[in-house]
C-alpha cells in the first residue's frame, strides 16, 4: 500500500499530532526531580509512557475495529492478515516511538549533552516493548468490542493501568508490570533495576505474542487457547520476577566507575561529578582542616549525592561525614525518651558553621539551634572539642542528658 | 417495546449503570494520580468520579446501534425516534440522581451526588460531540474528558481548578450547574439536529 494512502485512510497522523502537541503542552510546568545523570533522566521519562501507551492503544483499537467492520478477511485478500494488520498499526508504532523520544527530550536538561554515557538503553527498549504491548492489547480489544467502545476502554483503561498501580501500597510489585517500576530512580549510585525492566518486558511480550497468535492461527478454538496460554505465561514470568522486588526499582551502580583520590578522607566521585572534581577536593580539604581543629575526626571515605552541588552542601557533607548523628537503637523503641535529639539539632549546624558555611545559609535548622551553635563557636578550640565530646555521648546513649550551654565549657577551658 | 430495548442495547447500559453505582462506594477511597507535568503540583482524582465514563459510553453505544443503518430510517419513522431516545436518556439521568442521593444518604458515601453529576456531564459531552462530529467519536470524546482533567492536574494548593467540573466534590454548585447545562445542550442537540453518521457525511 502506498504510504500516502495508508496515512490518509488511517488515524496515525491525527494521533501523532494530538499526542506530540499534548506532550509538549502538558510539560510546561515540568517538575524537576531528575538529576544530571542519564540513568535518572531516562528512568524518570517513563512517567509519560502510560499517556503514550493509552493514546496509541486507543488508536490501535480503532484501527482494529475498522478492519473487522470492513470484512477484509472475507473478501479474499492477496496479502496475509499479519501484513495487513502490521501495515495499519505501523503509523501508530511510529507515533509511539516519537512519543517516547519526545518524553525523553522533555526530561533532559539543557546541558545534558556534556554528560558521560548516554540514555539508558535498557529502559528505552523496555519502553518500546510496553508500547507494543499497548498496541497489541488495543488490537485484541478492537477485535472483540464495537468500534465505539474499544478506543474509550483502551484510553481510560490504559491510563488507569499506567498510573494506578504506582499509587497502591499493595501489591507493591504491581508497578513493575506496567513500566512504572523505575519511575523513582535514580541517585548517582543507583541505576534502573534490570529485574524490574525484565518483568515489564515479560508482561508486555506476552500480550504481543498473544496478539500475533490470534492473527496468525486459523483454527478458532485452538487460537484462543494458545493466545491465552501465551499471555498467562508472560504474566506468570513477570510476577515471578517482580514480587521479590517490592517497591524498589533500583540496583546498585557499578562501583568500578568511582574514582577516589586522597586518604582520610578519601573523596570518591562518579563520572558525572568529575567535571567539578577540583572544586569538590578543595572544599573537602578546607572543611576537613577546620573541623580537625575542633577535635572532630573525618570519615574514611566520602561520596556525594548530587552531580552539581553547591559549596555549602559539600562543606556540610564533608564536616558531618565522620560523625554519626542518627538516633541509636534505644531511641527507636516506642515511648522511648531520647534527650540526645536536642543535642543533634545543635551539633549539626555547629559542624556546618565550623566548616565555613555562613549562618544565613543554614535555613534547614531551627534559628534557636543555629544561635546556640554560634555561641559555641565563640569558645576556644579545646572548649569546643570538649563540648562536642560531652554532647556526642548523649546523642549515642539514651540515658545521658546533653549539656549544651557554652558557659560551662568556658569555665572548664580557663581552669 | 422489547424490540426497541434490544435494538438499543438497553441491557448493556443498565448493567453498566448498576456496576458503576455498585462499585463507586466500594472504591470511594481510591484515587488515580494525576501528572504534575502541567501545574507542577501532583494530585489525584477519586476513582468514583471517573467511573461514570463506563455507563455513559455504553449508553452512547446503545443510542448509536441503530444509527449505523443510516439516519434515513429515522427520518422516515412515524413516531419521533429522537424523542424516544431523549426520553431514555432523561430517564437514565433521573434514575442515576435518585440512586446517587440514596447512596449518599444511606451508605455514607459523600461523593454520591458527584458521581451522578459526572454521569450527566459526560452524557452531555457525548451527545454534543455525537451530533456535531459524528456518532463514532462520541465515546472517545467522553473518555477523553477525565483524561484531560488528569493531564492538566490540580490547581494551586492541590485543589482542582474551578472550571474543572469532573474533579470537584459533591458540594460545588458551579460544577453541578456546568454538568446540567452540558446535559441540557446535549438533549437539545439530540432533539433538533439530525444524526451525523459516516454514511450521511459521505453522501453527496
Amino acid at each position: 500500500m502506498r504510504v500516502k494512502t495508508l496515512l490518509r485512510t488511517g488515524s496515525g497522523v491525527w494521533v501523532g499530532v494530538l499526542l506530540i502537541a499534548g506532550l509538549l503542552f502538558f510539560s510546561s510546568g515540568n517538575t524537576d526531580t531528575t538529576i544530571a545523570y542519564w540513568g535518572s533522566i531516562t528512568a524518570q521519562s517513563t512517567l509519560l509512557l502510560p499517556v503514550v501507551g493509552a493514546v496509541c492503544g486507543a488508536a490501535a483499537a480503532w484501527e482494529s475495529a475498522r478492519l473487522r467492520e470492513s470484512g477484509v478477511a472475507a473478501w479474499a485478500p492477496v496479502r496475509g492478515e499479519l501484513r495487513i494488520v502490521g501495515q495499519r498499526l505501523a503509523p501508530l508504532v511510529v507515533d509511539g516511538l516519537l512519543g517516547i523520544v519526545v518524553a525523553l527530550g522533555l526530561f533532559t536538561p539543557g546541558d545534558a549533552f556534556g554528560l558521560p554515557g548516554g540514555p539508558d538503553a535498557a529502559v528505552l527498549v523496555t519502553a518500546v516493548v510496553v508500547l507494543l504491548g499497548h498496541l497489541a492489547a488495543g488490537y485484541l480489544v478492537g477485535r472483540w468490542l464495537p468500534k465505539l467502545l474499544g478506543p474509550a476502554l483502551m484510553l481510560v483503561g490504559g491510563y488507569f493501568w499506567g498510573f494506578w498501580p504506582a499509587a497502591l501500597a499493595e501489591p507493591s510489585w504491581l508497578r513493575h508490570l506496567n513500566g512504572q517500576g523505575v519511575g523513582d530512580c535514580c541517585r548517582l549510585d543507583q541505576e534502573p533495576s534490570l529485574r524490574s525492566l525484565g518483568a515489564t518486558a515479560a508482561f508486555s511480550a506476552g500480550l504481543v505474542v498473544a496478539a500475533v497468535i490470534v492473527v496468525v492461527l486459523r483454527r478458532t478454538g485452538r487460537r484462543r487457547l494458545v493466545a491465552t496460554a501465551a499471555s498467562l505465561t508472560g504474566l506468570a514470568c513477570a510476577i515471578a520476577l517482580a514480587v521479590p522486588l517490592g517497591f524498589g526499582g533500583e540496583q546498585a551502580r557499578d562501583r568500578a566507575l568511582l574514582q577516589c583520590t586522597g586518604s582520610r578522607p578519601q573523596v570518591c566521585l562518579w563520572p558525572e561529578q568529575q567535571g567539578r572534581a577540583s572544586e569538590f577536593r578543595r572544599w573537602v580539604k578546607d572543611a576537613d582542616r577546620k573541623v580537625r581543629a575542633v577535635g572532630v575526626g573525618p570519615a574514611e571515605r566520602i561520596e556525594f549525592a548530587e552531580p552539581v552541588p553547591s559549596r555549602e552542601s559539600v562543606l556540610v557533607e564533608a564536616a558531618t561525614s565522620g560523625v554519626r548523628l542518627d538516633p541509636p537503637a534505644c531511641a527507636e523503641r516506642p515511648y522511648a525518651t531520647y534527650p540526645g535529639d536536642e543535642a543533634a539539632l545543635v551539633i549539626h549546624p555547629w559542624l556546618a558553621l565550623t566548616a565555613g558555611v555562613a549562618p544565613d545559609a543554614l535555613l534547614d535548622w531551627p534559628s534557636e539551634s543555629v544561635r546556640r551553635a554560634e555561641e559555641v563557636r565563640r569558645l576556644p578550640a579545646d572548649a569546643q572539642a570538649a563540648w562536642f565530646a560531652r554532647n556526642m555521648r548523649s546523642v549515642r546513649d539514651c540515658s545521658v542528658k546533653p549539656d549544651l550551654s557554652p558557659a560551662a565549657y568556658a569555665h572548664r577551658a580557663s581552669s | 417495546m422489547i424490540w426497541w430495548l434490544r435494538a438499543h442495547a438497553v441491557t448493556a447500559w443498565v448493567t453498566g449503570l448498576v456496576v458503576c453505582f455498585a462499585a463507586a462506594p466500594v472504591l470511594a477511597g481510591s484515587s488515580v494520580p494525576t501528572l504534575a507535568m502541567f501545574s507542577g503540583v501532583s494530585g489525584s482524582i477519586p476513582v468514583p468520579l471517573v467511573l461514570p465514563v463506563m455507563p455513559a459510553c455504553l449508553l452512547l453505544y446503545g443510542l448509536g446501534c441503530t444509527s449505523a443503518s443510516g439516519g434515513s430510517s429515522h427520518a422516515a419513522s412515524v413516531r419521533s425516534t429522537a424523542a424516544w431516545r431523549a426520553g431514555a436518556v432523561v430517564c437514565t439521568g433521573v434514575v442515576a440522581v435518585v440512586v446517587a442521593l440514596g447512596e449518599a444518604a444511606w451508605l455514607d458515601f459523600p461523593l454520591g451526588f458527584a458521581v451522578a453529576r459526572n454521569l450527566l456531564g459526560y452524557l452531555g459531552v457525548g451527545l454534543i460531540v455525537r451530533q456535531l462530529l459524528g456518532v463514532q467519536y462520541s465515546a472517545i470524546a467522553v473518555a477523553a474528558v477525565p483524561l484531560l482533567c488528569a493531564l492538566i492536574g490540580p490547581g494551586p494548593g492541590g485543589r482542582p481548578h474551578g472550571w474543572m467540573w469532573p474533579a470537584q466534590g459533591s458540594g460545588e454548585w458551579s460544577a453541578a450547574l456546568a454538568a446540567v447545562v452540558l446535559f441540557g445542550v446535549g438533549m437539545l442537540a439530540t432533539l433538533r439536529l439530525p444524526d451525523r453518521t459516516e454514511s450521511s457525511r459521505a453522501s453527496p
